[in-house]
């Protein structure tokens, strides 16, 4: 990298970004690192690489929030493994993917398991950037999302065992009776571990339980996507 | 009678800035409308674009494809490819994917530019991509 700080001044343009916008580079091809370090600097991104996954999840704790760009086939951990092991992490550091042409099915695992978007090699320096913009733009929302969640799953933390489950059975949509029999108690102690959670959280209306609840990362227990 | 499956491309009417909750609220009310019709496909959404492939018994087809082209969300409406099939590739109706994605774009300005020019890969991959995207893939 060069010697200027982009934090430090001087430089209008660095002065307005505020912060460096970082891009962290992992492919085990050197020659793909360097043209891309090369590229991503001169359009002004603050670059980093790394000559595998294993290098990048190693150092990611230290690491500012920035777009990854991920090479799919690599040795030892591939693009797809990096992207399972990174899990929540990809909000602060969301993935874009690299590969070489025509592989659908490994775009649209990516995708699924939370990538932003797959570009595939060769491609024109424009596209990455374009996609770059977007998720520099996105990020911002990403971690306030983020911090969000980490605040909802913090306040549930109060919660006992028994009373998790009731949420979960709130998150489900079902009514007091139907708890009480999930749960095998009475309707009368479902009301009361209500009462208590609410008091606990110190939320007003089922509502917002439930809205914390999915905040937190909550899921109904029924899948209702029909794809 | 015979199953027809159909692959068009539209450009987006939504509001940019609300257009998750207009997407989710379009995925409902087309998901309740092809369950009642047992029409089967696949949305894709990207880049201010609709593709969809949808199938089913010829005379539904039409007629959603009637409702379709009327729908004030979307204009320009161009089926980049309409068949008999034998068999349907979707089992059910879903959206296959709803972001920004340039890979997704790109898939769907691909087949465009093949049906333009009487070539069949783009469609080819656009079909592709929408099944990937509705079949649960183990890892």
């Amino acid at each position: 990298m060069s010697a200027a700080n982009p934090r430090s001044g001087g430089d209008c343009q660095a002065a307005v970004t505020a912060r460096p916008r970082s891009v962290y580079v992992i492919d085990d091809d050197s020659m793909i690192r360097r043209a891309l370090f090369f590229a991503l600097e001169s359009a002004g991104f603050s670059p980093r690489s790394f000559r595998s996954g294993r290098d990048f999840l190693d150092e990611i704790d230290q690491l500012a929030e920035g777009v990854i760009l991920l090479d799919l086939r690599m040795p030892d951990l591939d693009g797809l493994e990096v992207l399972t092991r990174l899990g929540r992490r990809i909000t602060r550091f969301p993935v874009v993917m690299i590969t070489g042409h025509g592989e659908i099915p490994a775009a649209v695992s990516a995708m699924k398991m939370g990538a932003i978007d797959f570009i595939e090699k060769p491609f024109a320096e424009e596209e990455l950037f374009e996609i770059l913009e977007g998720a520099f733009a996105a990020l911002p929302d990403a971690a306030r999302e983020e911090e969000r969640r980490r605040k909802a799953s913090d306040l549930f933390q109060r919660l006992t065992p028994r009373e998790v489950e009731v949420v979960q059975c709130l998150v489900d949509g079902l009514s007091n009776k139907l708890i009480a029999s999930r749960l095998g108690i009475s309707p009368r102690t479902v009301e009361v571990h209500r009462a208590n959670l609410m008091d606990r959280l110190e939320l007003g209306s089922l509502a917002e339980v439930v809205r914390m609840a999915l905040e937190s990362g909550m899921k109904p227990t029924v899948e209702s996507r029909s794809a | 009678m015979s199953l027809r499956r159909l692959i068009y491309v539209s450009t987006s009417l939504l509001e940019p800035a609300d257009v998750e909750e207009e997407l989710a609220d379009l995925v409902a009310q087309a998901r309740s409308r092809n369950q009642r019709r047992s029409l089967s496909g696949c949305l894709l959404f990207s880049g201010g674009t609709f593709a969809q492939l949808i199938e089913g018994f010829e005379e539904d087809v039409r007629d959603v494809m009637r409702s379709i082209c009327a729908d004030r969300r979307h204009e320009g409406v161009r089926v980049i490819e309409e068949t008999s099939a034998a068999e349907r590739c979707f089992s059910s109706w879903g959206l296959g994917f709803g972001g920004p994605s340039l890979y997704v774009t790109k898939a769907i300005r691909a087949a465009v530019r093949d049906a333009d020019n009487g070539r069949r890969e783009g469609i080819e991959n656009l079909r592709r991509l929408m099944i990937e995207f509705t079949i649960d893939r183990p890892r």
